[in-house]
């Protein structure tokens, strides 16, 4: 036998098992490192909640009042007071009722509603993230 | 059984639980790896740990084509690095080694002369690396222990494949000298 050989027997004669509980403390750390990271991202996002949910009160506010300015809602009566005519101009009717809506603002309030639903969605799933102490349904965790 | 880089590409793909069979897979060799590299339990505790925190961590970056036990290496490597560099600070594994030793079951292993044989042949092995350099300690550890080839190591170490076994040649030649002394 020669000396690496040597070596390599002797190396190999000694392998180390790991001590009983790195594992766990692998999972662990895993876990605490999940929930942290859960915890940042829930602040982070119930910031952004809040801000949205201020843009959205003033995107909801600037529509209804462009919608009382614009008199969509006088157009859109017809519909209520005078259904035949409605039905007999219908083109006219829709073309009516499209020029009179306040696009811009609604496109705003629509965008402020969508980011609003994102992300509070975002800020519950990390915190559920957070409040769960088994990221893999570990045992060792 | 499943290959490592499969294994990930079904993590990766949202079965969340396969990154335990992952560490169980490889616990034992990156805990020798660690604790022949610094020789120190705590340590090498301590590196475990930390690799594979940064394994999960850029488990993303992973290129599933590539070979993962050489990823895993070097990452272990980097890590007994930089744990060695910052020697002089707390090893908390060591704080944590007494409660162990409480907990410990009555042994029902080997018999006290394997012990005593064991423990020769490991302060034998232990004297011999110690004595060597971490770049010489590298390829003996890897290339003996975890059976890797000249290629896979010059991943891990950043060098040529020639610059490896050059490396190789020397330590033997160093092993060759500590054994006749020893």
């Amino acid at each position: 036998m020669n000396e690496s050989d040597k070596f390599g027997d002797l190396i190999l004669k000694t392998e180390l098992r790991a001590p009983v509980g790195l594992l766990g403390k692998i999972f662990s750390s895993i876990a605490r490192r999940e929930r942290r990271t859960a915890i940042l991202k829930f602040g982070v996002y119930s910031g952004a909640s809040a801000l949205a949910t201020a843009l959205f009160t003033f995107s909801w506010g600037m529509a209804s009042a462009a919608l009382q300015e614009s008199g969509t809602a006088s157009v859109f009566s017809l519909i209520f007071s005078d259904f035949q005519s409605v039905l007999g101009n219908w083109s006219y009717f829709t073309l009516s009722l499209a020029e009179s809506l306040p696009t811009l603002s609604l496109i705003y309030l629509l965008l402020s509603a969508l980011a609003l639903s994102i992300l509070v969605s975002l800020a519950v799933t990390n915190l559920k993230n957070a409040g769960r102490l088994r990221p893999y349904g570990l045992k060792h965790a | 059984m499943d290959s490592d880089e499969r294994i990930i590409k079904l993590y990766l793909g949202g079965q969340k639980d396969l990154f335990e069979i992952l560490v169980k897979r490889h616990i034992d060799r990156v805990y020798n790896f660690a604790f022949r590299y610094v020789h120190d339990r705590g340590w090498a505790e301590d590196i475990t740990q930390e690799t594979f925190l940064k394994v999960w961590k850029n488990l993303r970056r992973f290129d599933p084509e590539k070979n993962f036990k050489t990823w895993l290496f070097r990452i272990a490597r980097n890590t007994a690095l930089d744990f060695l560099r910052k020697k002089k600070s707390v090893n908390f594994s060591e704080l944590e080694e007494e409660d162990d030793k409480i907990f410990e079951p009555p042994d029902s292993g080997p018999m006290p002369q394997e012990i005593f044989e064991r423990k020769e042949t490991e302060a034998k092995i232990a004297k011999i690396l110690d004595e060597l350099s971490l770049k010489y300690r590298l390829v003996l550890i890897l290339y003996y222990q975890n059976q890797l080839n000249f290629r896979e190591i010059s991943e891990i170490s950043g060098e040529s494949v020639d610059t490896v076994k050059s490396r190789h040649r020397r330590a033997i030649l160093l092993v060759r000298q500590k054994l006749s002394q020893a």
